[in-house]
């Protein structure tokens, strides 16, 4: 069944579209959650968002898919957490806070094109293919990192290399995904991150 | 949006690029963060830069995290090497049936599987074991389906630029007409004309042993390096050049060195077979370019991007 329906049901207070929207899209919410302030308080912020979607249920207007509306309010709230006081003691220092602010600011839904494809829209298959195009130790690296889920530090030890190249490997995986995924632009900034990361 | 954007003035790039990776990995240290701040705070192209770091940074956990969840309830070992590669090599299987439809001959006599280009576009060849082979017109290749798992044996004649699958234990053993290459997984370009004097090797990346067919005279190259022997003085010739193209091969994307706009419009023409032509009158025809464009890009793409390296307005007939 489409969001479309579910929200249908949703608006007439059935909890099982509720909990079916629910599932389909927490994971998303909590990534996007956790890019905007970090693990602890991502999860609190995604579980306030569905209980106001749940409040709101009689508001909510006939579109698509609810997943931009549902980054829309935790962007906000995560915005809203981030400038108060309690977010305070979330960071190292004060220059993470400041750091994790201004980056903040600049992952609005629909604002950020980037952003849209990899939260909003499912971007796992360009980011598949990107993995596979990366050149062979960088992409048997990131494989290891991104699919076995090894710590940089077991990498290192496994293929007898520096922890600093592996972070490095990592690091260059992770430009290159980055100019692959938003292939509108790939004209200006494909062409350049790759001859980035080779150089 | 340019490589630009990572060079400042007073952090050094390869600096700011350490504290990047230290910093999405929760190991910076205050000083650290603070560098990071006053680099993302002197420009928009920065801050960006950084932001969409991160945010691929947390996308790619997003899907980590699935997979993990998924390989806990199904009860299995996390998907190691061994899985994707047999992927990997049906994929390739899929992908040399299909470049069989794009070259001139593909003759598969008694397992011996033979790819000769004749066309001007490059070709790209798959072997089973996901080795990759840019055959260039007028060259021609060989090997054993049958026996190709248990040696990696090719024949070539021409040139091909050449991206190895690794596997120490069976070396990449290929045969030209006057050299042999054996390697151990690697990226090179071999340069073999049976009606030619010289034989050349270029090699990107890896390791790459030569042997002179008929002697025992062995050369080792490093990365970087190219080298031409020649069969009338019997000479090696050693030299260092660039060989970012035939990195940026393997990637998909094809690199055109010093060249200048007549030079691509007239490869595109031929590519395409289609008519492109400049707009307006005072294009500087003797100014040389690097463009690079992705290999399976479309005309009006790679017209657009030519059209902002070069700045000219450029069109299609």
């Amino acid at each position: 069944m489409d969001d479309r329906k579910l929200i249908e049901r949703l608006r007439t207070g059935d909890r099982k579209a509720y909990g079916e929207l629910y599932v389909r899209h927490k994971d998303a919410c909590i990534n996007y959650a956790r890019l905007l302030v970090g693990s602890s308080p991502a999860d609190d912020i995604v579980q306030d968002v569905f209980v106001n979607l749940w409040k709101t249920r009689s508001l909510i207007l006939d579109v698509e898919s609810v997943r931009p509306y549902l980054l829309k309010a935790v962007y906000n709230s995560s915005l809203n957490y981030l400038r108060g006081e309690t977010s305070k003691n979330d960071f190292k220092n004060r220059y993470a806070r400041q750091i994790q602010l201004l980056t903040a600011a600049t992952y609005e839904p629909g604002a950020n094109p980037l952003i849209d494809k990899l939260f909003v829209r499912d971007a796992r298959a360009s980011i598949d293919e990107a993995i596979s195009l990366l050149p062979n130790k960088c992409g048997d690296i990131f494989r290891m990192s991104y699919i076995s889920g090894m710590s940089h530090r077991e990498i290192a030890e496994k293929l007898h290399l520096q922890i600093s190249t592996v972070d490095n490997q990592i690091y260059k995986a992770l430009r290159f995904i980055r100019s692959y995924i938003p292939r509108e632009f790939f004209n200006s900034i494909l062409i350049v991150a790759l001859m980035d990361i080779l150089g | 949006m340019s490589v630009n954007n990572i060079v400042d003035k007073e952090v050094k790039p390869e600096y700011i690029d350490k504290i990047i990776v230290s910093h999405l990995g929760g190991n910076s240290s205050e000083t650290d963060d603070m560098l990071l701040l006053e680099w993302i705070s002197s420009s928009r192209e920065n801050l960006n830069y950084f932001s969409e770091i991160k945010a691929v940074w947390y996308a790619t956990g997003q899907y980590r995290t699935e997979l993990q969840d998924k390989m806990k309830n199904a009860g299995t070992r996390p998907v190691g090497r061994r899985t994707l590669s047999r992927a990997l090599y049906s994929l390739a299987a899929i992908a040399l049936i299909l470049s069989a439809a794009f070259l001139g001959f593909r003759t598969a006599g008694r397992n011996t599987v033979t790819v000769e280009n004749v066309n001007s576009k490059t070709e790209r060849v798959v072997l089973p074991d996901g080795t990759a082979i840019w055959l260039y017109e007028g060259s021609r290749l060989s090997y054993n389906e049958k026996r190709y798992d248990d040696r990696r044996k090719v024949k070539l004649s021409g040139e091909a630029d050449l991206d190895v699958a690794s596997n120490k234990l069976r070396p990449f053993v290929l045969t030209c007409p006057k050299i042999t290459v054996k390697v151990l997984g690697t990226v090179f370009n071999v340069k073999d004309y049976p009606d030619r004097a010289d034989a050349q090797t270029t090699l990107a990346e890896g390791a790459v042993e030569l042997t002179l067919n008929r002697s025992s005279n062995k050369v080792s190259m490093r990365e970087g390096q190219r080298v031409t022997y020649d069969q009338h003085t019997k000479d090696f010739k050693i030299e260092e050049v660039n060989t970012s193209r035939l990195s940026l091969r393997r990637l998909g994307i094809i690199s055109l060195e010093d060249v200048t706009i007549n030079d691509i419009v007239f490869r595109l023409q031929n590519e395409f077979g289609r008519h492109v032509y400049f707009t307006e009158p005072d294009v500087d025809l003797k100014k040389r370019y690097v463009f690079n464009y992705p290999e399976n890009a479309g005309l009006e793409d790679i017209i657009s991007l030519l059209e902002v390296v070069t700045s000219t307005e450029i069109e299609i007939e």
